[in-house]
């Protein structure tokens, strides 16, 4: 591994100031699961290492009344304790006690798991859900983007070498919503997603399905939600059998826009199934919340 | 055995042992988790037998991986997995229970009865669970590891060929 110098910033303007200056030569600190492994096999080669994790605005988990705030330097241990999050969003919870192993969900945090735009972050298919908005800061100002807007390509932001992910902020989804996230993967614990999915309903007065949220893991380029499947979902009052062709229609979406793979078919038919039970967890739960 | 000629018999006792796995599997995405586990094994006088206990459930943990996870694939010259980020081992989270019958048999060749308990404790914990595996889902995996795409489709998912052996195979086949 090559010498680097190691800056804890005391706030996050300093922070800020530090890369306007040193941009080309630094790496951003926020937990290192991916960053320390690519140090040593060499892979990067920073001079300097600037270590946000311990900057108090990036560090809260917060109930802003109709919204929800999430620190970029919060570790994945930290949302999946949180009662914030349990109670908001019950699927960011699940995801985020599905990374890893819990030595990786203490070091890792949630801007670390969107800024290295995996495919299969397991965080992101909930975050793209939430219709969660970045907050992106340099040394002169502060900027908003979606995630849609953020991840242009697998592994690549839009994101200057210049700004910090500040953190994330969502409204807080509507009255009596449930929500379900699902991953398969080949073992228990320390397991890459192989498909994943995650989906919030919420049911009207009248029965029907007013809202549907549904976004896929592990299986787009980019994060992105199944908007067809949605508007699909809201035609008819919620069953089984709805739930069982949205499934097949929400793996005819994804596929159209990933092509045909060597692991589609076990990935399509698979989805296909893990929507539909998806969608039946979170219509069960819509009173829960 | 003699020492001038080679000859008699290879082995002065041979190893006794049945296992029985309980598996779940999701019909919907193949994956098997196992649930329950027995393991009996003749071991003759067992001195210390939480030492036994342990040696035959790290078997356990080892077939299971056999059965379920681990397979050695080659391209480009050498093997494919460097680490076990890629070759994947079962965690402690994918273990079932396992239950440890402890049969002391006396053998008449081994001090206290004495055979063996290393390799005895794993050879049969992958076949014990593809059983399992064919009993719950009514197809058998014939090739290990059984993995999602295997107990799902029934059959591997093709993949693209790295070795010269493969490739001709496939151009054979066009």
């Amino acid at each position: 591994m090559n010498s680097f110098e190691y800056i804890v910033p005391d706030n996050i303007d300093r922070a800020c100031s530090f890369l306007a200056g040193k941009s080309e030569s630094t790496k951003i600190l926020a937990g290192g699961t991916d960053l320390l492994i690519n140090l040593k096999k060499g892979f990067e080669k920073p001079r300097h290492l600037l270590d946000i994790m311990g900057l108090k605005e990036l560090r809260q988990i917060e109930d802003l009344g109709d919204s929800v705030f999430i620190g970029s330097a919060v570790t994945m241990t930290e949302i999946g304790d949180s009662d914030i999050i349990r109670r908001c969003t019950p699927f960011l919870c699940q995801a985020a006690r599905s990374i890893g192993s819990p030595q990786i969900r203490n070091a890792a945090t949630i801007g670390g798991n969107l800024i290295n735009a995996s495919p299969c972050a397991d965080t992101m298919p909930p975050l793209m859900a939430l219709e969660c908005a970045a907050k992106i800061r340099n040394a002169e100002r502060e900027d908003e983007l979606k995630l849609e807007d953020l991840i242009i390509e697998p592994y690549q932001t839009v994101l200057s070498l210049k700004e910090i992910l500040v953190g994330l902020s969502f409204r807080k989804l509507p009255r009596g919503s449930g929500t379900s996230f699902l991953k398969v993967g080949r073992r228990r614990a320390m397991a890459i997603a192989v498909v994943s999915i995650a989906v919030s309903v919420a049911i009207s007065d009248d029965g029907r399905i007013s809202e549907a949220r549904i976004a896929p893991g592990s299986l787009l380029p980019v994060p992105s939600r199944l908007r067809n499947t949605e508007e699909a979902l809201m035609t008819e009052p919620p069953s089984e059998g709805l739930f069982e062709r949205v499934g097949g229609l929400a793996a005819e979406e994804a596929f159209a826009i990933v092509g045909t793979r060597l692991s589609t078919p076990y990935k399509k038919p698979v989805f296909a199934a893990l929507v539909k039970q998806a969608l039946s967890e979170a219509v069960q739960r819509c009173e829960a919340l | 055995m003699d020492p001038e000629t080679g000859q008699g018999s290879p082995f002065f006792d041979y190893v006794y042992g049945t296992e029985v796995a309980e598996v779940e599997v999701d019909m919907r995405t193949g994956k098997v988790h196992l649930l329950h586990y027995v393991s009996a094994h003749d071991v003759g006088r067992a001195i210390n037998p939480a030492l036994v206990s342990g040696q035959v459930i790290g078997g356990v943990c080892m077939g299971l991986g056999t059965a379920l996870l681990e397979e050695y694939r080659s391209g480009h010259g050498g093997p494919r997995f460097l680490n076990f980020d890629q070759y994947l081992i079962p965690t402690a989270s994918d273990m079932g229970k396992v239950e440890v019958v402890i049969v002391e048999g006396n053998n008449p060749e081994g001090p206290f009865g004495a055979t063996s308990i290393a390799e005895p404790a794993i050879q049969i914990v992958a076949p014990a669970i593809i059983n399992a595996v064919a009993h719950a889902t009514g197809r058998r995996v014939r090739d290990l590891p059984a993995d999602l795409e295997k107990v799902f489709l029934g059959h591997e998912i093709e993949r693209k060929p790295v070795r010269e052996s493969e490739r001709s195979r496939v151009r054979g086949k066009s």
